[in-house]
């Protein structure tokens, strides 16, 4: 018991001071390097090339339908972008969308997890499996689903609404109700969180928990003070994950309202605008430039995130 | 379940003993049952799927259907089908067969009738009611199965998810290692470029990606969908990176002083305390490779005989025609192997791992 | 605990990863296999269960199995991805790669919804494929640049267009400076599609199947459409919409729509008369008369007489998820020829009796639009010639036509055509005459004509038509400027190089 609470409170020293660590860092470096090596590998054979050409087409009026007219245009694109009322929308609606969802569906995968991990819950394995089968539904059948589901006219959860006497919105017609519409159905996508809230889970050794009952905690502080510190790792993936996918999101909503952006553009996230630059005007280089700029916004918040959690997130291994 | 919970197995005599275990029986039922309000709640869009898949299509267009898959009551009439409805005649309901509507009026005829007398109500048919027997359509899927040539998709599909799955996994888990446990110099920035590669939105990188696979000349094959694979991707790499480093470097330590190399120590130190993340990892990377649509559509639009389902399924969407029910029975048939997987898979996430009694 | 001998091992682990890397890499530029040695139609019956499917199959580039240039054809713009058209596509295929050994045509069929862009990603990449179709005039829009013009190919050939009347072979001239970029395959005059179950059940008479024919002693015009879909409209407790009980948010009929248009405002109005949103100027955005007229007409249709469905309605399952025609509650629709291909109700529904009338005179004349389906050849072919040979095939086949219910072009192919439609509405007399006469009123210019930066003023026409159709008490004509400030500011936009 002693030693589990020392886990969490003493920080183990830094290791690679062992034997053929410590004494040759040269050789820690190396082994460092074979492991990273199918992904270095991968990055200069397959990877790298494109990301690289993607800045150069940024740099470019390269044209879809008249790929041989390609001419260098500077920042030409990147100066467009600012006076392009359809970016500010897509900015701005990407980060209404993001405030909304982001923690929506970590406080429900987290909650979810908990309570599937819980030992009193029987058939917990089908609750899991339950909890988690939405997100394995094919794309085009989901997407029907939630617009049957959501018709107005003959959709059962405006039905439900009536049975209850509630009046239901238009919620995929409406400017308004299109976000909490949107964000209903992203918490249909919470699985892969929850599944890895749920690794996570594993990772906190049992006797923590004994030991702190003992000392007479409840399930709310044992939660604070042991899952939430033990988890922080998994619990930062979460949150970096979640927030590079809530600003590329756009092909639920766009499958969801009608392959435009309706109503009014409400659902003109900054990726939908990329998109429909990139590939249906055909103007790539204006769309790479798009994508650049939404991925110096992600990168600086995934920077900062990991800054904000250096001091917050536990690592029982140790900072590598 | 266990024993202890179980009341059945209590000690006869021990008051306290059997109030304590009923109390705790009934704190687990009601966390179970709020649980399933919660499911019941979550999953009412996929009952909805589920109802729709077990329809007959012409259920779904007729005002006045019940929500459950049902067929009408009807009866034949000089050899053509006709709905039975419950008409109001002189203070007595019968079953009439509706055979001419009419605004106003309408005429039907009595299914026991053998003369087939025509009937003439006045008043308006659709405020009539109609009886509905509960009969789940069981076609749809069977006409899916024949219809798309699923046995081959459901290969394919398996095929490519297995490859990419295993390729994904092991790659991902040797660069994780190497990010979690080693010092070497460019870390910080290299990991930083991993983070990159998924930071930027893959429609910018699409086309020169597809260049690259098609100089390689691997269009129209299944490379482009696995091979990519083989060198790790971001999203497993970060994940098994952050569960690494939650592995308290005390049993590296311990297993180098007994002369373990690293290869040993991933093997028998850091994997086996990574199970849940490892499985975690397995099993949503073999989902998303599953459900995959846009990539293989690419890359094996020539080639029908290599494609997988999603490719499949959005054949009953097609401009003009779409399919409800055959789309629906089509993605549960497509999602049954995945959670059968996911069942099978998730007792994995059973026993908290206890870290600090591992080879100490 | 042994001691250890992962070092060395492990290097011998990682060095067979690099290798499979490595092996991965390099052997698929060196190998060469042949073109896809199995063609569709026969793979599809055998699962075989080997991995050697995964053996790089570079672009086809040498002979095809038959001997023949290989040709590539890409089917996903318009129709022909359904399960029921696949199969006679690749019959058509496999017959013809055996009745010749000049051409192999090699299929690629691509979900619609994808197909622009899998098209535009392999032009970029230089895969293109040779020949693409069937394909409207929308799909010709959105690849305009890249499309082969076929003048000197058909003068050389001596490719004559029997049977296709000369206003029509004109009418394929959709390139810059009027290059004739399709070989005239298809044509779909539009009429309205009634349900004469519905007609019955309301005693209504059969709406005129003959230009200049009045309906219930009236002129056919708008008025008499309007006044008769209110009667065809029909809430749960049966008031129709003349009705001052009628509830109109317990529609379960409606009286007519002009459904399956390309949600697009300049198609739905299109039987209001022809004109196009670009000036003559080339370069000012206008809104033409006939959009106004009949914007004004559909949003009234819509919101106040409520016999045509809104947004939510259509979507709604009762009218098939879109499928409205179909779905046998809706009274009348206004479609083009190729919508016989969804009159079909929802198993196991038996087939509900249906006409053509021809389209009301508005103010004073009648418009049909018109639609066309062609198959054109890509500027980036290598193989033109027999990709023309193959294209000239495949319009003459009457299996084709019938596969995608497309009215031949070419007149002594119609009847024939008429039949077979005919044997899959058994029972069921459909007056042909209907779409032959309509012919004679094509709108011109038409409802799908290119407009500068096309796809995105047809976003813009697109977002303005689901706008009204889900917003009650919209001020049209101030919509209908906005939507011409929006299109103006799009045709200004630079154009691609």
């Amino acid at each position: 018991m002693a030693q589990a609470t020392e886990l969490v409170q003493a920080r183990t020293p830094r290791f690679g001071r062992g034997r053929w660590f410590g004494t040759e860092s040269r050789r820690e470096a190396v082994w460092g390097l074979i492991f990273v090596g199918p992904w270095l590998i991968g990055l200069v054979l397959l990877t790298a090339g494109p990301l690289i050409a993607s800045l150069v087409l940024s740099l470019t009026d390269f044209n879809l339908s008249n790929p041989d007219a390609v001419r260098f245009v500077g920042l030409d694109n990147y100066a467009a972008m600012a006076s392009d009322p359809n970016v500010r929308q897509g900015l701005i609606a990407t980060v209404k969308f993001a405030i909304i969802a982001i923690p929506l569906t970590m406080v429900a995968s987290l909650g979810v997890a908990v309570l599937v991990n819980s030992p009193k819950l029987f058939g917990r394995n089908v609750f899991r499996t339950l909890f988690y089968m939405p997100i394995q539904i094919p794309l085009v059948a989901g997407t029907l689903v939630w617009i049957g589901f959501l018709n107005p006219e003959t959709g059962w959860l405006n039905g439900i609404l009536k049975l209850v006497g509630l009046p239901g919105p238009d919620w995929l017609n409406s400017e308004t109700w299109i976000y909490p519409a949107l964000a209903l159905i992203g918490l249909w996508g919470i699985g892969n969180f929850m599944l890895i809230n749920l690794a996570g889970l594993q990772s906190v050794p049992t006797e923590l928990y004994e030991a702190s009952r003992i000392d007479g905690a409840g399930p709310w502080t044992m939660f604070r003070r042991i899952t939430i510190p033990l988890m922080s790792p998994i619990l930062l993936y979460n949150v970096v994950i979640c927030m590079i996918t809530t600003f590329q999101y756009f092909v639920v909503a766009y499958t969801l309202t009608n392959g435009r952006g309706d109503p009014n553009n409400a659902t003109l996230f900054i990726n939908l605008d990329l998109y429909r630059e990139a590939f249906q005007y055909s103007r790539m280089g204006y769309g790479a430039a798009i994508g650049w700029l939404l991925f110096v916004i992600v990168l600086l918040l995934t920077l900062g995130l990991f800054a904000f959690a250096r001091k917050r997130v536990y690592y029982a291994g140790g900072e590598a | 379940m266990t024993a202890k919970a179980d009341p059945r197995l209590r000690s006869f005599g021990e008051r306290g003993a059997i109030a304590r275990s009923y109390r705790r029986y009934l704190a687990r039922a009601s966390l179970t049952l709020f649980a399933a309000v919660l499911l019941g709640g979550y999953l009412l869009p996929m009952l909805y799927m589920l109802n729709t898949s077990l329809q007959q299509p012409s259920q779904r267009v007729t005002a006045g259907a019940p929500v459950y898959p049902a067929v009408p009551a009807t009866g034949t009439y000089q050899g053509q089908t006709y709905p039975i409805y419950d008409v109001p005649i002189n203070g007595t309901t019968r079953e009439l067969m509706l055979t001419e509507p009419g605004r106003e009026s309408s005429t039907f005829v009595d299914p026991a009738d053998a003369s087939g007398t025509p009937i003439v109500w006045q008043g308006r048919w659709r405020t009539l009611s109609q009886s509905w027997t509960f009969a789940p359509e069981i076609d749809n899927f069977t006409t899916v199965w024949t219809q798309l040539n699923f046995p081959r998709l459901l290969f394919n599909t398996a095929a490519i998810a297995i490859l990419s799955t295993l390729a994904a996994v092991l790659s991902s888990a040797l660069v994780a290692y190497g990010f979690a446990r080693f010092r070497f110099p460019g870390k910080n920035m290299m990991f930083v470029i991993l983070l990159a590669t998924i930071i930027l939105p893959f429609q910018v990188t699409l086309i020169p990606t597809y260049i690259v696979f098609t100089k390689l000349g691997w269009n129209g094959t299944w490379l482009p969908l696995i091979v990519p694979h083989l060198f790790a991707n971001a999203f497993n790499v970060f994940l098994l990176r952050q569960y690494f480093l939650s592995i308290p470097r005390d049993l590296d330590e311990a297993a180098m002083m007994d002369g373990a190399g690293p290869f040993r120590i991933l093997r028998s130190i850091i994997l086996p305390l990574s199970v849940p993340a490892i499985t975690a990892v397995s099993l949503f990377h073999f989902f998303f490779s599953w459900n995959d649509f846009f990539v293989p559509l690419l890359y094996l639009s020539g080639k029908p005989e290599l494609q997988t389902l999603p490719i499949a399924i959005q054949q009953y969407n097609a401009l003009y025609v779409s399919e409800p029910t055959l789309i629906q029975a089509a993605a549960l048939m497509t999602m049954a192997v995945p959670v059968v997987v996911f069942f099978l898979a998730q007792r994995a996430f059973m026993r908290g791992v206890v870290i600090t009694g591992v080879e100490k | 605990m042994n001691r250890s001998r992962s070092g060395p091992r492990g290097l011998m682990v990682a060095a067979v990863v690099v290798a499979i890397v490595a092996a991965a890499c390099g052997s698929s530029t060196t190998t060469t296999a042949p073109i896809a040695s199995t063609p569709a139609a026969t793979t599809a019956a055998a699962p075989s269960p080997s991995l050697v499917n995964i053996t790089p199959a570079p672009i086809p580039a040498g002979p095809g199995p038959n001997g023949g240039t290989v040709v590539r054809w890409f089917i996903g713009l318009g129709a022909g991805t359904q399960p029921a058209q696949i199969g006679p596509e690749q019959a058509f295929a496999t017959a013809y790669n055996a009745s010749q050994k000049d051409v192999y045509l090699s299929l690629e069929i691509v979900d619609n919804t994808q197909a622009a862009n899998i098209l535009k990603t392999e032009v970029v990449a230089g895969t293109t494929p040779d020949i693409i179709g069937p394909v409207g005039v929308e799909g010709l829009n959105l690849f305009r640049d890249q499309l082969l013009d076929l003048t000197p190919i058909i003068a050389s050939t001596g490719y004559t267009f029997s049977g296709v009347d000369p206003k029509l072979v004109d009418f394929f001239k959709l390139g810059d400076n009027n290059a004739m970029v399709g070989v005239p395959f298809a044509v779909y005059p539009s009429f309205i599609y009634y349900n004469k179950k519905l007609f019955d059940e309301a005693k209504l008479p059969y709406p005129p199947s003959k230009v200049g024919d009045q309906y219930n002693g009236k002129p056919w015009d708008l008025d008499a459409l309007r006044t008769l879909a209110m009667k065809l409209t029909v809430d749960k407790s049966g008031n129709d919409a003349t009705s001052a009980s009628f509830d109109p948010a317990n529609v379960v009929q409606w009286g007519f729509d002009s459904a399956l248009q390309d949600n697009s405002a300049r198609a739905e109005d299109a039987f209001f008369g022809a004109g196009s949103f670009l000036a003559a100027d080339g370069k000012t955005a206008q809104i033409p008369e006939y959009v106004k007229a009949g914007e004004t007409w559909f949003n009234a249709g819509v919101w106040t007489d409520h016999f045509i469905p809104n947004q939510n309605q259509a979507a709604s399952a009762l009218l098939g998820g879109g499928g409205e025609f179909g779905s046998g509650n809706l009274a009348m629709d206004e479609g083009h020829t190729w919508f016989t291909c969804c009159v079909a109700p929802p198993k196991p529904a038996k087939q509900f009796d249906f006409g053509f009338a021809v389209n009301p005179l508005v103010n004073g004349t009648i418009t049909s639009p018109l639609h066309a389906d062609t198959f054109s050849i890509l500027k980036s072919s290598k193989v033109q010639a027999a990709a023309f040979k193959a294209v000239t095939a495949m319009v003459a086949s009457q299996a084709l036509l019938t596969t995608y219910g497309a009215m031949p072009a070419d007149t002594s192919k119609q009847d024939a055509w008429f039949k077979s439609i005919d044997a899959s509405f058994p029972g069921i007399k459909l007056d042909w005459s209907v779409p032959q006469a309509m012919l004679a009123y094509p709108d011109v210019p038409n409802h799908q004509s290119w407009l500068p930066n096309y796809a995105k003023a047809k976003t813009a026409l697109q977002a303005f038509q689901n706008k009204y159709r889900t917003t009650s008490g919209l001020d049209i004509n101030a919509e209908l400027t906005k939507l011409q400030a929006t299109l103006q500011s799009i045709f200004d936009e630079p154009q691609a190089p």
